[in-house]
């Protein structure tokens, strides 16, 4: 099973198979560089590679690097996403840390076409994302949203509202107001 | 000297007489002068009455039959005073010995002239001193605010500066002036917000309100008042005063309008906080006096000359005093840290710091990406008065709910702490202008900018026009092109609303200044160059020590840096290795990226990174190359090759805004082929590359060296200040 569906397995996947791995260091560079040599300890017979924002270079990480998110256009982020997909590596590493602001990183790792996942905590604290360990799970993200839920809840809800209902507004009035200025210097201009 | 009559209004504080009053006798000693002290008893019945009259003898008595309060009180010995000049002080307070000159020295140097305030001091100085004398109040969304601001060693040095009103517990009044005014106004009994009342009708009528710094008083802070009320009837007191200031004084309908729109709301809002029944209790006892309030305000408007805008929206009353000051002082907020080795921007902000540091006094607030960042900031301690160092982080930290804000600016600098120190700083007064360094941070001059202070924009790459080059100049697939776009739209809106916040916008090129003008001509945009440390660099050997290498240095997360190193390694180098094999090419600077890390093969191509000094890099390569195709501004990099006498060959792109000549200083190209050519050329022509190293280097000195720069930014000051009549 792969991608999202490998979350229902009941079983923890055997590591001694995994060839190819992916890290995706949503986080800090010094959280990166203590989860990247955590996994190279643990599985140094993986082939790993990292996904990240922006520069620098992790110095340890010997594997190959991959700027996702470092791309401008969405749609460029979208057509990565789609190339990682066809990576198919055997395990992804995500790492939700304690730091806010990397949450498309958080969450699309889970889109790779990924045999396992694993999540990294801030204390390099490790768990296999399955239903066998859905106590570890529950408890992870109870503390990480401890007294956050309904803060971020209602912050994620209002985000999709206005993406639904005040986004068209704004690309009208966008369209308008490049329009009227356009116009406006080509006038002056004649 | 003037003559005066200092006022002392007293309700049963026989107690604070006695430790205020002889040091007010021991200054009108030390002042000499015409000068009698009068003490206007409202209706004590501590025995203070009889208290002057058996101690203080040469003190003349005014025995009011009862307690008329704060303003009519002080309004009726007002009358009776005999001075030119009165200084009324509140019967808690202890002067210094030489408070008294300081305050009728104003009257003398300046025409026009209303008040002069003292500086308050706690007389318990382990108390925060939340009254200074420096007083200041702003429009701010449909309501007033009124605050003490910091006294700063600029004031001290200034000996008199321009408040909003003078307390009239601690200050000297022209007493025609005051007569004429009316004095005192009723409505605001028992007290507070009379002297505000009293201070800002003076200033619509165009008289001066000063503080003189050197004059000093003890404040025992409202031992009068706190025997007749409770701390929440106080709050409610000042709070309804307030109210009543703004009704019978705000004469513009604008504002009135927003008052009204915003009045409610507010109301609700603090009201259903915890303690929120003092700000009903407040609004409900001043709206009897809403018509009353009103009419006074219709009297007024006959005599005054100033409107409510220009009085209430931020330093506008500065205005007087900033046309004679030599010595400015400046708040530079920046994105990075101005140091110098790490990037263009950094070394330009640096420079212009430093150069400015020496005549005038300058504050950094700046935002560092990591906690080891901050000891870059030492190399700015040596000249600036202070640095303040905010760390970014990653955090997107501003809603876009229409998504319509284009993502750098709004997301990633906006950040509220950096916001909160901002609001923090330039509220406190202490500045006189405030410059914003690249776009990104001009877009947090929406916090400060109803506080009306001077503002200067450096726009370092007018973005949307970066942003269409580099449309025209790759090839993307048809759903990039169309976010792109939709990106540019988003940038030129967004960059036109933020430059029109300034009072001067500064390009470093022609193009970027006809790219914000083309679009509003009635931008206030400048073109300063960027410089170069002609001497740092022309100082360093500039032999070359390998012969057919050429270098490149630049800050490679800047991505037209990035895209040069691509471009010239796989479209421009093949072809010169065709004629010359043994070329190398060193590509210098801090953090590349992992497209240029990917260029280095040790051999014909070495990627260096980070180095503590460029000018060995620079000096030991034959050629400059500068083939960049994106981007906008001005390219500190060709100058630092100028000033160490290396020819460059550059594509246009990357001489804009240059005074080049080519062939003369540089060679220009523009296609691979042409550039190939250019560089061959140079490489097998010693006398070529001296020519234009020589012919560089004069370009460099007469046009490009930082302090002729310096003295031309102070000069974009002088237009700024004589665009806002200051």
């Amino acid at each position: 099973m792969r991608g999202l569906l490998s979350i229902a397995r009941w079983s923890f996947p055997d590591i001694k198979k995994f060839h190819k791995g992916i890290i995706v260091a949503g986080c800090s560079d010094e959280n990166a560089q203590r989860i990247a040599h955590s996994c190279s300890q643990w599985l140094p017979h993986v082939n790993w590679a990292m996904v990240k924002r922006r520069e620098p270079v992790i110095a340890s990480f010997t594997g190959e690097t991959i700027f996702t998110f470092h791309e401008t256009t969405i749609a460029r982020q979208f057509a990565l996403l789609r190339l990682l997909r066809k990576e198919k590596a055997d395990i992804v590493v995500l790492t939700w840390t304690n730091e806010a602001s990397f949450g498309s990183l958080h969450i699309a790792g889970l889109f790779f076409n990924a045999r396992s996942f694993i999540v990294f905590n801030e204390n390099i604290d490790a768990f296999f994302l399955v239903v066998k360990n859905h106590r570890i799970i529950r408890h992870h993200l109870r503390w990480r949203f401890a007294g956050k839920i309904l803060r971020k809840g209602k912050r994620i809800l209002l985000e999709a509202l206005s993406w639904m209902f005040l986004y068209p507004f704004g690309v009208l009035s966008t369209l308008a107001g490049t329009l009227y200025l356009v116009i406006r210097k080509r006038m002056r201009r004649v | 000297m003037r003559s005066c009559s200092i006022i002392i209004l007293n309700w049963n504080g026989k107690d604070l007489l006695a430790q205020g009053l002889p040091s007010v006798l021991a200054a009108v000693e030390f002042a000499g002068g015409e000068c009698e002290i009068i003490v206007a008893d409202n209706g004590s019945n501590d025995g203070s009455v009889e208290f002057i009259r058996r101690q203080v003898p040469s003190v003349r008595l005014i025995a009011l039959d009862k307690n008329y309060g704060f303003g009519e009180g002080n309004n009726r010995a007002v009358a009776e005073a005999k001075g030119e000049i009165i200084v009324l002080l509140n019967n808690d307070m202890v002067v210094e010995k030489g408070f008294l000159h300081p305050l009728l020295r104003a009257f003398d140097a300046e025409d026009n002239l209303f008040a002069a305030g003292c500086q308050i001091f706690f007389r318990d100085q382990s108390k925060r001193r939340e009254e200074t004398g420096k007083t200041f109040a702003y429009w701010d969304k449909g309501t007033l605010r009124f605050l003490h601001q910091e006294i700063t060693d600029l004031d001290y040095e200034r000996k008199y500066i321009p408040i909003t009103w003078a307390s009239g517990g601690a200050a000297a009044f022209d007493r025609k002036k005051f007569l004429a005014l009316g004095g005192f106004r009723s409505l605001y009994s028992p007290a507070y917000y009379e002297d505000t009342d009293l201070s800002y009708r003076a200033a619509k009528r165009g008289w001066k309100i000063l503080l003189a710094v050197e004059s000093t008083v003890y404040h025992e802070h409202r031992a009068s008042a706190n025997k007749r009320f409770t701390p929440p009837e106080l709050q409610a007191l000042i709070r309804r005063n307030q109210f009543l200031f703004l009704w019978s004084n705000i004469s513009s309908n604008t504002m009135l309008l927003e008052h009204a729109l915003a009045f409610f709301p507010r109301l609700i809002k603090y009201g259903m906080r915890k303690g929120g029944g003092v700000e009903w209790k407040a609004f409900l006892t001043a709206l009897p006096n809403f018509f009353l309030a009103r009419s006074f305000n219709r009297h007024e408007r006959s005599s005054s000359a100033l409107r409510d805008e220009e009085l209430l929206k931020g330093f506008e009353w500065k205005r007087v005093f900033l046309q004679r000051q030599q010595r400015l002082h400046i708040l530079f907020v920046c994105p990075y840290i101005p140091c110098l080795g790490v990037h263009g921007g950094g070394n330009r902000m640096f420079y212009l710091i430093k150069g400015l540091a020496a005549n005038h006094v300058i504050t950094v607030l700046s935002y560092v990406e990591t906690e080891a960042e901050k000891q870059l900031a030492r190399q700015l301690q040596e000249f600036c008065k202070s640095v303040i160092l905010v760390v970014r982080g990653q955090s997107l930290q501003e809603p876009d709910w229409f998504h319509n804000q284009p993502h750098r600016p709004v997301k990633e600098f906006a950040n509220p702490e950096m916001k909160t120190i901002l609001d923090a700083e330039v509220g406190s007064g202490k500045y006189d202008l405030v410059q914003f360094e690249y776009l990104e941070m001009g877009y947090l001059a929406r916090t400060v900018k109803h506080y009306n202070i001077p503002m200067l924009l450096t726009n370092h790459e007018v973005q949307h026009a970066a942003l269409s080059r580099h449309l025209e100049q790759n090839t993307f697939s048809y759903l990039e092109r169309v976010e792109l776009r939709y990106e540019w739209m988003k940038m030129l809106r967004f960059e036109l609303r933020i430059a029109s916040l300034f009072d001067a916008v500064v390009t470093f090129t022609d193009e970027d200044a006809k790219a914000l003008n083309g679009y509003n001509p009635q931008l206030p945009v400048h073109v300063h160059n960027l410089g170069v440390d002609v001497h740092f660099f022309s100082s360093y050997d500039g032999t070359v020590k390998e012969p057919h290498s050429l270098v490149f240095v630049g800050y490679y997360r800047h991505y037209p840096n990035e895209d040069a190193m691509v471009y010239f390694c796989k479209e421009i180098l093949p072809r010169i290795q065709e004629k010359m094999p043994d070329v190398k090419v060193y590509i210098v600077g801090a953090e590349p990226t992992q497209s240029v890390r990917g260029l280095h093969n040790g051999t014909s191509i070495i990627v260096t990174g980070k180095v503590e000094d460029i000018r060995p890099f620079i000096a030991q390569a034959t050629v400059y190359i500068a083939p960049l195709r994106l981007g906008a501004g001005m390219r500190g990099k060709i100058l630092e090759a100028w000033a160490m006498k290396k020819p460059v060959v550059a594509t246009p792109v990357a001489v804009a805004g240059l005074q080049v000549y080519d062939g003369n200083n540089i060679l220009i190209a523009d296609t691979p082929n042409d550039f190939a050519s250019q560089v061959l050329k140079l490489l097998g022509d010693q006398q070529l590359c001296e020519r234009l190293g020589e012919g560089g280097l004069r370009t460099a000195q007469s046009r490009y060296d930082w302090q002729m720069l310096v003295r031309q930014h102070q000069e974009i000051y002088k237009e700024m200040f004589r665009r806002k009549n200051i």
